[in-house]
């Protein structure tokens, strides 16, 4: 079997289905930024502490500076530029409660919180959303500004807004 | 201005077949100068440090076949290399037979994304004596399942560690862990402690007890974190064996383990904390288990 050092990968960023010729050693993270133009995910520690880079890979939130891009290949990928309407550009459900519950400072942890929220509120339907369960999901995203109080009452303010239960 | 990564990965060659022999076969060729990629959760931090830098990756994860879970006709368990640690949590077979691994994803591994990514085979092969995963395992006298190009090997997870990332692996792939079946009255328990949720351990432990009555008819002990391997405390066990189970002999065994272990000092903890907590460590997860038993 050859071995290999750049490949034209299809992705479905975001909804849209695209091909990205990447090198082999480049990470997701790189791609969506310097290829794709997809800045919004933020890349802080760059070795998988800091939750900054998650996006979610087919639903499940990962970090995408610690995949390689050309493992992504046929996989569906959601970056926080995917979570508003691609057609009106409201914003989603759980931005809007972020921003109506102060649900950041500087900004910079916000695209992962929001994708790991994403992941979350998709997984849970019916029963109640605890403290607990809140505190679990976001155990691996730092922020910096330490605005975790907020963050966790915008989570439970965006699953209200879905009719998740809180 | 363009951003500018800081930490790229210098160039590799790569490569990810979807048979198990068509990878054996490029580890057999390149051996040391190729990497196996799990999760990548270890692999690609080490490369990102320039810890380790191969010139071919092998990315295993598109061979099928390779992440289950499943009961043995032993009444053991088989866990397959690829298994992601996420699975293993939300396994209700496990939590119920195996409650010890169960909460080794509970108490460790806290970061939701981490779960997803990494897998159980990469936490045994990563070697690191800190590994979270591997005390339980061994506890249940766990074993390995290790496969060359023309060669097919069980070995007993204890056996497997050589040294702070060092094992026994030549030129093969682990690809299934095989736990036999706990006999007996059972009681199982496990303790990680972090200085920060998503941090290595500073020490963890897993204890089983097989208990008849009051009497303790078997018992495994294992740590992480204060030896270059992750270590049974064999003096620990040898006191409590085939001994009447009461709070003061659970006190002498405990003290016991500093015979066990040779901890060090590093930037998580010192030697001399890590053999304090170790005592009291013991005595309380025998205690749990002790108290699972019954
Ligand atoms: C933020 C963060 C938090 C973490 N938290 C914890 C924690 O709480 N507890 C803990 O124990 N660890 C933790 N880790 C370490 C790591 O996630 C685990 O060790 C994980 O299980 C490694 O699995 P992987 O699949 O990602 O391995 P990889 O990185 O893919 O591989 C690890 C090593 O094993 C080799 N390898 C992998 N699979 C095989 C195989 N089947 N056969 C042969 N060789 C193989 C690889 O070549 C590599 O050398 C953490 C890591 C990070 C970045
Ligand atoms: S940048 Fe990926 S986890 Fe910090
Ligand atoms: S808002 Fe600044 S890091 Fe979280």
């Amino acid at each position: 079997m050859a071995t290999i050092t750049k490949k034209t990968v299809k992705l479905t960023v975001n909804g849209v289905e695209c091909e990205v010729e990447v090198d082999v050693n480049e990470v997701l993270a790189k791609v969506l930024r310097e290829k794709l133009g997809l800045t919004g995910t933020k890349i802080g520690c760059e070795s998988g502490e800091c939750g900054a880079c998650t996006v979610l890979i087919d639903g499940q939130p990962k970090l995408s500076c610690l995949i390689l891009a050309i493992e992504c290949e046929g996989k569906k990928i959601l970056t926080v530029e995917g979570l508003s309407d691609p057609e009106t550009g409201k914003l989603h459900p759980i931005q809007e409660a972020f921003i109506e519950n102060f649900g950041f400072q500087c900004g910079f942890c916000t695209p992962g919180f929001l994708m790991v929220t994403k992941a979350l509120l998709d997984k849970k339907t019916g029963e109640k959303l605890t403290d607990e369960e809140i505190r679990l999901a976001i155990a691996g995203n730092i922020c910096r500004c330490g605005d975790y109080y907020h963050i966790i009452e915008s989570i439970k303010a965006a699953a209200e807004k879905m009719k998740r239960f809180s | 201005m363009p951003f500018i990564m800081k930490r790229p990965l210098k160039k590799f060659e790569y490569v990810a077949p979807s048979k198990l022999e068509d990878a054996l076969a490029i580890l057999g060729k390149l051996g040391e100068k190729a990497a196996i990629l799990a999760g990548g959760t270890d692999l690609l931090v080490f490369m990102k440090d320039r810890a380790i830098m191969p010139q071919c990756i092998i990315n295993i994860k598109n061979i099928a076949g390779m992440d289950y879970i499943k009961e043995t006709e032993e009444g053991g368990l088989a866990i397959g290399a690829l298994t992601p640690i996420i699975k293993i949590n939300e396994s209700k077979l496990i939590k119920q037979k195996y409650p010890s691994l169960h909460e080794c994803t509970t108490k460790a591994f806290h970061s939701w994304q981490i779960r997803n990514m990494a897998t159980i085979g990469g936490n045994i092969c990563r070697s690191s004596p800190a590994a979270d995963a591997v005390p339980p395992l061994m506890t249940y006298d766990a074993e390995v399942k290790l496969v060359g190009q023309k060669s097919e090997r069980r070995v007993l997870l204890e056996k497997f560690f050589l040294g702070p990332n060092k094992n026994v692996l030549d030129r093969e792939i682990l690809t299934e862990i095989i736990i036999p079946p706990q006999k007996g009255n059972c009681g199982m328990a496990f303790e990680s402690m972090k200085r920060v949720s998503v941090d290595l351990c500073k020490l963890n432990c897993a204890v089983k007890i097989v208990l008849e009555g009051n009497t303790c008819k078997d018992i495994r002990i294992a740590l992480g974190a204060v030896a270059p391997t992750p270590i049974r405390a064999k003096k620990v066990e040898e006191t409590v064996r085939d001994k009447e189970v009461t709070d003061e002999l659970i006190e002498k065994a405990s003290q016991k383990v500093v015979e066990d272990i040779s901890p060090i000092t590093d930037a998580r903890s010192t030697a001399e904390y890590r053999k304090q907590v170790s005592v009291v460590m013991v005595r309380r997860l025998i205690k749990q288990a002790v108290q699972r038993a019954k």
